[in-house]
């Protein structure tokens, strides 16, 4: 089901950049930038995440003018629960996943 | 608006009007090749020019309806813009916002090969969105149930008329060859699939739907009558009556229902209700006539008349004179209509605000 698909990697990563500063509103090409994903990526998860209610969205209201009104996104409270628990289970896995990793290179 | 605007709308117009020009241009150079003399080939040349007139201006209409939409809008933008533009404007109405959103983000991103990868990506994005990033909600098939059934049954009729032929006139099969019965197929599925399946700009008026099913009926009835006027004898006098009375029907009562049908409903809605009724009577008419048109050859030429062979001749015309002369000839006339409505409907609008201010 689609709904208790676990998230991907890039899902997991755009969440996490946005609970960095959880008040503060972010541009989409920001994050493109600051994690390294493609754009067509990115607006499919901040699609996904604002359907599911993790992410709301707002137009910027200072504007220049001539220049158009960029979009904002930001964590919703479940998101930003959401965002806690992936960095506690992230935390968790992590040195499991570095164990496994030096095992694989033989280390 | 600007030299540079300016100068690619020209360059868009011409473009597309060198296109249907040239959709004209292949056909009618082989007719010219055909024939011999400089007299019969000017005449054959003035003869597609003036074909090609009504296609060559509504073409003109639209490429003009158009520019005052989205394509001024393009014009002043850069290549990832354009491309951008386009991919998401077919994105559906609860995905408008990041549309917006998507274009908005462009105008930051700075440097040319940055500009083309953001566009290319978020084009992407775009047209994951179209087909539903959550579950798409399942398209309507036949969102007119009864005008589907009309058309499904008037392709049925044509099926079934050809059918008839191809059995009883043993000849017609081999001779109307498979090039012919591959583009008579190919036009009698687009026209299910567009009852089927019709894109949304056809439904958005009922008016303008209903109406252009009324007008094929009344083209095709008119057909029938012809038939029942046609001359007894023949002898010059009979040929000559007999080819007016077709051509009135090819020529005046096609120009006239389409253009006053989508007249009158573009005056009553708007330009596009004025374009479906053109659609919509175009393609009821065409699959209904051709029907009208193989049983009045059939009667004309029984299966066990001197003259059986006549049929794939026969199954030409009505497939040229019906299914291609209609749209090429016809929906020009309904899409003139329609703009004709709209310039009286701008004039009134002109009126009123003159009104308003005194």
């Amino acid at each position: 089901m689609a709904g208790t698909r676990r998230p991907s990697e890039q899902t997991i990563a755009v969440v996490l950049a946005l609970a960095e500063n959880p008040a503060t509103w972010r541009y989409g090409y920001e994050l493109c930038r600051q994690l390294g994903l493609k754009a067509g990526s990115m607006y499919t998860i901040l699609m996904r995440l604002s359907d599911r209610g993790l992410v709301e969205t707002a137009w910027e209201t200072d504007a220049p003018p001539g220049r158009p009104a960029r979009h904002l996104y930001r964590l919703t409270g479940p998101g930003a629960a959401m965002a806690t628990e992936m960095a506690a289970a992230r935390a968790k896995a992590g040195p499991a996943v570095a164990r496994l990793r030096a095992r694989w290179e033989g280390v | 608006m600007g030299r540079g605007v300016t100068q690619v709308k020209l360059r868009v117009k011409l473009t597309v009007l060198g296109a249907v020009l040239l959709c004209f241009a292949v056909p009618a150079s082989l007719s010219i090749d055909g024939g011999d003399g400089i007299g019969w080939q000017r005449d054959q040349l003035m003869m597609w020019l003036f074909f090609a007139a009504p296609s060559l201006l509504a073409t003109w209409v639209l490429v003009n309806r158009w520019w005052t939409g989205p394509g001024e809008r393009l014009s002043t933008m850069d290549g990832p813009a354009r491309l951008l533009a386009i991919a998401v404007a077919a994105m559906p109405d609860d995905r408008k916002e990041w549309a917006v959103a998507m274009e908005a983000e462009l105008t930051q991103v700075q440097g040319r090969s940055a500009r083309w990868g953001f566009a290319l990506d978020t084009a992407r994005a775009a047209v994951i969105a179209q087909r539903g990033l959550r579950r798409p909600a399942p398209r309507r098939i036949a969102p007119s149930p009864a005008a589907a059934v009309i058309v499904v049954l008037a392709v049925a009729g044509c099926i079934a008329t050809t059918a008839y032929a191809f059995v009883h006139y043993p000849t017609t099969a081999e001779r109307f060859g498979p090039v012919k019965a591959t583009i008579l197929a190919a036009i009698l599925a687009g026209c299910v699939w567009l009852a089927l399946r019709p894109p949304r700009s056809l439904m958005t008026s009922r008016r303008g739907r209903w109406i252009g099913i009324a007008s094929g009926f009344v083209l095709s009835g008119y057909l029938l009558l012809t038939d029942f006027m046609m001359p007894e004898g023949t002898g010059d006098a009979g040929e000559l009556a007999a080819l007016g009375l077709l051509m009135s029907f090819l020529v005046i009562a096609l120009v006239g229902v389409q253009f006053l049908g989508a007249l009158y409903v573009a005056g009553m809605e708007s330009f596009r209700s004025g374009i479906q009724t053109a659609v919509w009577s175009a393609m009821t008419g065409m699959l209904l006539s051709f029907s009208v048109w193989m049983v009045m050859m059939m009667r004309k030429h029984p299966p066990d008349s001197p003259v059986p062979n006549v049929m794939a001749g026969d199954l030409s015309e009505a497939g040229f004179w019906t299914l291609i002369w209609f749209p090429v000839w016809g929906l020009p006339f309904g899409i003139l209509g329609a703009a004709l409505s709209g310039v009286k409907t701008q004039r009134q609008i002109k009126q009123e605000t003159i009104t308003w201010t005194a």
